[in-house]
């Protein structure tokens, strides 16, 4: 809210210099973010949070600014003189009833009569502007001006325009309709408050009044609304409407109970001096506020709990200077807070308004001793954190970028990939057609990255992946379409590595990436199973398994799945996605060494010419059955098909290692474990030893 | 002399020997068993010369095979390492092959440097879902329905449902306290990173989407003096031992009392400037004692005692490497992304 410091000035005496102020305001927790000079004045834009309601007038911050420079607040002569009953009305109440007992605890309509609607006095004029309003005519002018002086918001009606000469406050019914001041129509439902006259709505009550019942330069007789509405309802009414006035604002907020009829009495006696007229009659509807509910209040717990040395007499002055009434005897204290601090329920409450009187800065900081130290949740309960954490910096030293992508996608995007067929969860109440659903694979944000990295000319060799939460729903129940949501590993591999001088360009592709699976597994204690997708199936490639379980799949990006994010047709691309719950689910992987063998494993070559219809994974389950026990490990480290062998063949060169524990092998033991493991290739596979 | 002319010979032939097998020749020539030395050593033997005679020779045969010896050896490694004189010299001004490696994405470097930091004060980390429901996300946190501290923590909603509540994303990390404290008794401390969504237009410092680390602790006396220490002792760690903490009262929904918290600005200490608007502080953080609702909401007794904050991932990213809009973390342009170690 803005605040004038001149005017604040009318309710308190101030000689702290204006930057002093604001300064203070804000150690106690009213924010001052702007403060800036002008015309005399200083005016104050400060961030009123959602519970200090109280401070939203100019009388609610000098109470405020009394309590935060150590000093109790006292209302000045003058404006309890305005609070004061004008005498000499004597007609019956104008005639009012409040329907909806739990929407409107009180209703105060003041009859005036011979007023003039005419143009504000320049120096009301100049305040509104001040504050940001616009000057509409005296009478309206007052209402507002009397809202940011008190924080109580008011309404004027043209009496002449209300029919039946009554006033009800109920639920609006459906199908009715207001045409509201800012010219708009608004289609009322059951879930909003009204002031109505005997036949229609005349008032969205709390948020905006109707326009054909307002003041006009031919208003003689006004009834003036002040009346106490329940917050919720309100925030409803407003919501609904798509509005937000200063009077719904702090209606929804709370208004002080002990100010509605006060406030009432202000705004009538300023408006009989500036448009004519008087007062003839007050209805006063409902119930006066309730006295406060009383809040317990230990001074020693609440020292113990802020860590802060603040004496008793001082808690009691401090909550004095808030305005509450402390009944102090012994170790209990019982506190009553005032009527505008309906905020103030729980100990707890009171014990910010101490610590923040006292000063937050005063506290000092310790950490917990051991006595008080929480203890740790057992550390290999949840590691999830750390195994990302741990996934993440393997794969950056393996040469791999991590990127980040949006969750909120366009709902296109997910349909131009179509990798998982999940169903794609959508929003609700979405900022716009860009980001309506949420992501169902994180290979949407991979291609992006590639395509605006390619177009940039930033790179031509692709690397990257990303972990996140990725959506989709349920295909089946119960109930279909929940939202399921997965931690995932994206891989995107592609493109051609950069040359340099000796190094010649490489293409990347789905061996790279498969190699960084292989990483995986090996440096990670994750058994990942590869099976090719069986044939006919949607997208063809390679099913990651875990435990005979789906966790994913890995492939090569179609070129025309690539060209829909304009990606051009050179850069080929692989791509693998992960589910990761099983690895994080798994804990912390320690890994149990076994000793170093005391001999050197045999090493053989092997190169065979075979069919290439044969798939290298058949050949190597084959050798790896053969060698047994002797054979340690196989590699390939040649392929080759071409001119040089025969044709449909294939030359594959594998090395083998062969060891049995600490025992020295004979030559006779490996020449017969290889023998071995050729006749079964050239049995199986008519495989042809080439040297 | 005879022996010096021979000497003379023997060492210039072995200097200038082409590579290590001529070089062999040469040493079998001269220094082998049957080679021009051992010869000349086999002469002293005859019984014809003086003992002072045959001395003095011997002394000077022995100092010609250590000469030849010393060459030959000398030889034998500049055949080796010497340069070749038929290969053109390395040019050692040429670029070095750098090695290809990755990075982390700046908000995981800076979340981990938080973690980490926290990790020390006894803080492990845990981490709970993106999509959530009302209960966890505001009613339990003491946000109800048509409460205007609502506002602050405007929320997208899922079109599916979790079972018959609505679902939505996630406004802040908060809802994870809910989940465990559900199913873990106190005393605990933990702190939580993870994503988190607001429907907030898109512009250089707001994003529909971004990340916060939440922390809690709950223990029989825990005091606001505490939750000070922690988050100062966690911004000393974060930002340098000169880092200041400024703790200003505020409001949140689910503490009591709250405060955020506001870093002496690390460019103009505290002097003001462009990027603290100069006030001379930056916003970073919120915090405050639990709020003793949101006790009540997870079923811990009446007097339970813990503290509770949350900081901004981004903001603290964008602050430590004064990258402007915040948009650039997830466009992933390497041109941004490899400024970072």
């Amino acid at each position: 809210m803005r605040y004038s410091l001149s005017w604040l000035k009318e309710f308190i005496e101030l000689s702290v210099p204006p930057e002093r102020l604001a300064q203070r305001l804000t150690l106690g927790g009213l924010e001052v973010n702007r403060l800036e000079a002008a015309d005399g004045d200083w005016l104050f834009e400060a961030e009123v949070t959602p519970n200090r309601a109280d401070c939203l007038s100019h009388l609610g911050l000098a109470r405020e600014t009394a309590a935060v420079l150590g000093r109790t607040f006292r209302f000045p002569r003058w404006l309890s003189r305005e609070f004061q009953l004008p005498r000499g009305e004597q007609a019956a109440p104008f005639p009012v009833t409040i329907e909806d007992t739990e929407g409107c605890r009180r209703y105060i309509g003041i009859v005036i009569e011979g007023v003039e609607a005419r143009p504000s006095p320049p120096e009301m004029v100049k305040r509104l502007e001040k504050m940001g309003l616009r000057s509409i005519n005296n009478i309206v002018d007052v209402t507002n001006l009397c809202l940011l002086e008190l924080g109580q918001p008011l309404h004027a009606f043209d009496l002449d325009r209300l029919e039946g000469g009554q006033i009800r406050v109920r639920r609006a019914k459906a199908g009715e309709k207001l045409r509201l001041l800012d010219g708009n129509e608004c289609a009322l439902t059951a879930d909003q408050l009204v002031i109505a006259d005997a036949k229609k709505p005349v008032a969205l009550a709390g948020v905006m009044g109707g326009l054909l019942t307002q003041i006009t330069p031919n208003t003689r007789r006004v009834l003036l609304e002040s009346a106490g509405f329940q917050p919720s309802l309100i925030r409803r009414g407003a919501r609904i409407a798509k509005l937000s006035t200063d009077s719904s604002y702090r209606f929804e907020r709370g208004v002080d109970p002990e100010m509605v009829l006060p406030a009432a009495v202000r705004a009538a006696r300023w408006i009989t001096r500036i448009a004519g007229g008087a007062v003839v009659s007050i209805a006063d509807i409902g119930q006066a506020g309730m006295p406060s509910p009383t809040i317990p209040l230990r001074p020693k717990k609440a020292q113990e709990i802020l860590g802060m040395k603040i004496s008793a007499g001082q808690q009691r002055r401090f909550l004095q200077h808030i305005g509450c009434q402390v009944r102090a005897s012994g170790r209990n204290w019982a506190v009553q807070p005032p009527s505008w601090r309906a905020d103030l329920k729980i100990p707890e409450d009171l014990h910010e308004e101490l610590a923040r009187l006292f000063g937050y800065d005063r506290c000092v900081p310790s950490l917990p001793p051991l006595p008080r130290r929480p203890v740790q949740p057992d550390p290999l309960e949840d590691t999830s954190v750390e195994r990302e954490m741990q996934l993440r910096r393997l794969l950056a030293a393996a040469g791999l970028q991590e990127i980040m992508g949006y969750s909120l996608l366009h709902p296109q995007d997910p349909a131009k990939v179509s990798m998982f067929g999940r169903g794609v969860v959508e929003l609700k109440n979405p900022l716009s057609l860009e980001q309506a659903v949420l992501r169902n694979t994180l290979l949407v944000g991979a291609l992006q990255a590639v395509a605006r990295n390619f177009s940039w000319k930033t790179s031509e060799e692709f690397r990257l992946f990303e972990i996140g939460s990725v959506f989709g729903t349920s295909g089946e129940g119960p109930p279909p379409g929940y939202p399921i949501e997965t931690r995932m590993l994206g891989l995107l591999v592609g493109g051609i590595s950069a040359p340099s001088w000796g190094q010649p360009k490489q293409p990347l592709g789905i061996f790279h990436l498969k190699g960084i699976l292989q990483l995986l597994r090996e440096r990670l204690n994750f058994s990942l199973e590869e099976v090719p997708a069986p044939s006919g199936a949607p997208e063809p490639g390679i099913l990651l398994k875990l435990s005979g379980k789906p966790v994913g799949r890995l492939g090569i990006v179609d070129p025309s799945v690539a060209a829909a994010f304009e990606i051009p047709e050179q850069i080929s691309l692989a791509y693998a996605e992960l589910d990761l719950e099983p690895y994080l689910a798994a804990g912390r992987f320690i890994p149990k060494t076994e000793p170093l063998p005391k001999v050197p494993p045999v090493q053989r070559d092997l190169a065979i010419l075979i069919s290439q219809e044969i798939p290298y994974e058949k050949i190597s389950a084959a050798i790896r059955e053969e060698g047994l026990p002797l054979l340690k490990s196989l590699e390939l480290f040649d392929l080759y098909q071409g001119t040089q062998v025969p044709q449909g063949k294939k030359s594959l060169a594998i090395r083998l290692k062969f060891l049995d524990g600490d025992r020295t092998l004979t030559e006779a033991e490996i020449q017969a474990a290889h023998q071995k493991i050729l006749d079964r290739l050239q049995k199986e596979f008519s495989g042809i030893l080439r040297y | 002399m005879e022996l010096d002319s021979f000497q003379e010979e023997a060492l210039q032939a072995l200097s200038g020997a082409k590579d290590s097998k001529a070089l062999e020749l040469l040493r079998v020539k001269y220094l082998g068993r049957k080679g021009a030395l051992t010869e000349r050593f086999a002469a002293l033997k005859d019984p014809a010369q003086s003992p002072a005679e045959k001395s003095r020779l011997g002394q000077q045969l022995n100092e010609v095979k250590r000469r030849l010896e010393e060459a030959l050896a000398e030889r034998t490694v500049s055949l080796q390492t010497g340069p070749v004189p038929s290969r053109p010299k390395q040019d050692l001004t040429l670029p070095g092959h750098v090695p290809q490696a990755g990075r982390l994405h700046p908000l995981s470097q800076t979340l981990e440097r938080i973690l980490e930091i926290f990790q020390s004060l006894g803080f492990p980390a845990v981490q709970g879902p993106e999509v959530e429901t009302e209960f966890n996300n505001f009613e339990a946190l003491n946000i109800p329905a048509e409460h205007p501290s609502r506002e602050n923590f405007d929320t997208f909603y899922l079109k599916t449902a979790v079972g018959t509540a609505p679902a939505l994303l996630r406004s802040h990390t908060s809802p994870v306290q809910i989940r465990f404290m559900k199913s873990h008794p106190p005393p605990f401390q933990v702190v939580v990173p993870g994503r988190v969504y607001r429907p907030d237009a898109v512009d250089a410092t707001h994003c529909f989407q971004f990340h916060q680390v939440e922390g809690l602790a709950v223990a029989p006396g825990l005091t606001f003096g505490d939750l000070k220490g922690v988050l100062a002792s966690w911004a000393q760690g974060m930002f340098g031992s000169s880092a200041r903490l400024r703790f200003r009262p505020h409001h949140f929904p689910f503490t009591e009392p709250s405060a955020e918290g506001d870093l002496a600005c690390i460019f103009c200490s505290g002097s003001g400037c462009r990027v603290c608007g100069r006030k001379g502080w930056l916003e970073i953080l919120g915090c405050g004692m639990v709020h003793p609702q949101v006790f009540k909401a997870v079923g811990y007794p009446a007097g339970t005692v813990g503290f509770a904050f949350g900081m901004g991932v981004e903001r603290i990213a964008m602050l430590l490497h004064g990258v402007e809009d915040i948009r650039l973390f997830y466009e992933n342009d390497l041109r941004f992304l490899r400024q970072f170690p």
